[in-house]
């Protein structure tokens, strides 16, 4: 079932609408008296599908009240707005009448028919597969199933606006090591087998359900830069200090400190090279002491990942 | 080459939404569930019923720290008490409900006769009133009390919600308590899954959202916000004043065909209320 889009004009509207009807010096109290009943009647339509605000009739009241203390044009400015509320609430309910589970959902929770396995291909000279685990199960990379395969249709636009899309250089920071798909194969490998690293796919979760990186770990971006949330201070910092030893392997000395020296080598990545996320966080890292010789960044991210046809896991 | 592609993606959404429409409350509830497992694949799936201390560590541990001492224990105490005392007529509510009181786990439930869905509290208001009681209030006091007690009394029951197929009214309500949980509303512009299902798991200011996986199980909860205890009921009015839509009668048609829907769609989980939230 397709839900209507209803559009962010709406909440624009909502948020603006104060245009008065009547100009501040001639409103009368019948027009003031005619401007609520008409904001009444728009609530009441609204109301009658389910779709009056919380302030409509609140508003409506308060409109009233100034009848007496003869605030006309204040009043009918008010009304106004009351009434497209009522207006709006009526075209958002009529918009929803026939929404249902939506397509996110199903897309992701649709058990998926299996299919036909072909012959994969090497990943390059030497490598035909790399076996890593994922949330505990174990996941072959390999590449090329299908023949006729293409780009998945979120990596397929090349228009992209900057900010925040904005093209990344080769380097993520001084002394972070740049690194590709080998590279990261071999990083997975030994994650895989206990050494103290970790592959970090930096990408929100929405991102993140419609394919990753077999073996990476899903920290969103604005984990690692909390600012970013709208947290400031402490409740910020808690998630952060909460990352650092619970996931990074680093341990907070008694003075407050980080020592770094059993951290993990983290490799970073997000959607490639038009993404600035997992850039953004190696440059948070390295301001609050993370050993650049620690960080890798993979730099093609996802992008570079799908268009050679490895293996991705939901 | 892009009008070919634009009619691909039309027809592609067609075949989407064809699916959608002729699915079952039983598809659905699949659909809904796995949903929830893939995006928490670390979540036991009982453990969904804990709300977002399933999915958030820092605040389970306070929530186990505030669950040694519960705060809802007076209203578990004085639900009890409820339950003991007789009526005036010298009838209890033992007599309305003889499988009581650890009988939560029927419902909602589908009332053929009356051709509406049926609730706990609604039910509890019709015994007090045919043994001439005042009904209770639907979203805190003492009603929450008494079924805090019954809550209590019915922790382990499985959700086994039913959509009678002998009867389409049934489907009927289901489909309109999905329509509304998935309906965007008020000033906001917000559905209930926009938070709960889309963000869960997302940040809002500084509380992680909570899965929609488990939301009916542990009612009524005891919310450190409001301080004292209240409804499945009245936390659907305050989701709905959060989003400035305008709140609909506890007990309403409204949100009793929503209590069916959610809790249809948490079939298999256990009972594990009364709660204590933030």
């Amino acid at each position: 079932m397709k839900i209507r889009s209803f559009s962010i004009g709406l909440m624009a509207t909502a948020l603006m609408v104060a245009v008065p009807a009547t100009n501040a010096w001639s409103a009368t109290r019948s027009e003031t008296e005619s401007a609520i009943a008409a904001a009444d009647e728009a609530r009441k339509k609204a109301a009658s599908v389910g779709g009056e605000w919380r302030d409509t009739g609140k508003m409506i009241k308060k409109a009233t009240k100034m009848l007496d203390t003869r605030e006309y044009s204040k009043a009918i400015g008010i009304a106004d707005k009351a009434k497209a509320q009522g207006e709006l609430g009526y075209e958002q309910a009529m918009s929803q009448k026939d929404a249902g589970i939506p397509d996110y959902v199903v897309a992701v929770g649709t058990p998926k028919p299996a299919v036909a396995e072909m012959a994969a291909k090497a990943v390059t000279m030497g490598i035909q597969a790399i076996e890593v685990m994922h949330n505990g199960d174990t996941v072959v990379i390999e590449r090329g199933h299908d023949e006729d395969a293409t780009l998945p249709a979120e990596f397929l636009k090349t228009e992209r606006a900057c900010p925040p899309f904005c093209v990344q250089p080769i380097s993520a920071g001084e002394g972070v090591e740049t690194v590709g798909e080998i590279e990261v194969l071999d990083y997975l490998k030994r994650a895989t087998a206990g050494e103290a690293v970790l592959v970090v796919d930096s990408r929100t979760t929405d991102w993140v359900l419609r394919g990753t990186i077999p073996g990476s770990v899903n920290i969103p971006w604005n984990q690692v830069d909390p600012q970013q949330q709208g947290m400031f201070g402490d409740s910020g910092d808690i998630y952060l200090q909460n990352l650092m030893t619970e996931q990074f392997g680093a341990v907070q000395t008694e003075d407050g400190a980080i020592d770094f020296s059993d951290a993990k080598t983290l490799v970073l990545f997000c959607n490639g090279i038009w993404c600035g996320q997992s850039s953004a966080n190696i440059a948070t890292l390295l301001n609050i002491g993370y050993p650049a010789e620690k960080l890798k960044w993979y730099r093609g991210g996802m992008q570079d990942w799908v268009s050679v046809g490895m293996t991705t896991v939901k | 080459m892009k009008k070919m592609m634009i009619s691909t993606l039309a027809a592609l959404s067609l075949i989407a939404g064809a699916t959608v429409a002729m699915a079952t409350p039983e598809q659905d509830k699949e659909v809904w569930q796995n949903y929830f497992k893939a995006r928490f694949p670390n979540v036991p799936v009982q453990d969904f019923a804990n709300g977002v201390y399933s999915i958030d560590p820092i605040g389970r541990e306070n929530w186990e720290a505030i669950e040694e001492f519960p705060p809802y224990e007076t209203a578990l105490s004085e639900g009890e008490e409820m339950w003991n005392t007789p009526f005036a007529n010298g009838k209890t509510y033992q007599d309305c409900f003889p499988d009581g009181p650890a009988f939560e786990g029927k419902y909602p439930y589908w009332n053929k006769e009356r051709g509406m869905v049926m609730t706990l509290p609604l039910e509890i208001n019709e015994c007090r009133e045919s043994n001439d009681e005042k009904p209770l209030k639907y979203k805190k006091g003492p009603m929450a009390s008494l079924i805090a007690f019954i809550a209590y009394e019915s922790r382990g029951q499985v959700i086994k919600v039913e959509i009678p197929e002998d009867d389409p009214k049934a489907a009927e309500a289901f489909e309109k308590g999905k329509q509304f949980y998935f309906a965007r509303r008020g000033q906001l512009n917000f559905s209930c899954a926009t938070c709960h299902a889309l963000n869960a798991g997302n940040v809002l200011r500084t509380e992680i959202l909570s899965p929609a996986l488990g939301h009916t199980t542990h009612f009524p909860v005891y919310r450190s916000k409001w301080g004292e205890m209240g409804t499945l009921h009245r936390r659907f009015s305050g989701c709905n004043k959060q989003v400035r839509a305008k709140p609909f009668k506890a007990q309403g048609e409204e949100y009793r065909n929503l209590e069916y829907f959610m809790t249809y769609m948490n079939n298999g989980l256990e009972l594990n209320g009364p709660g204590a939230r933030k």
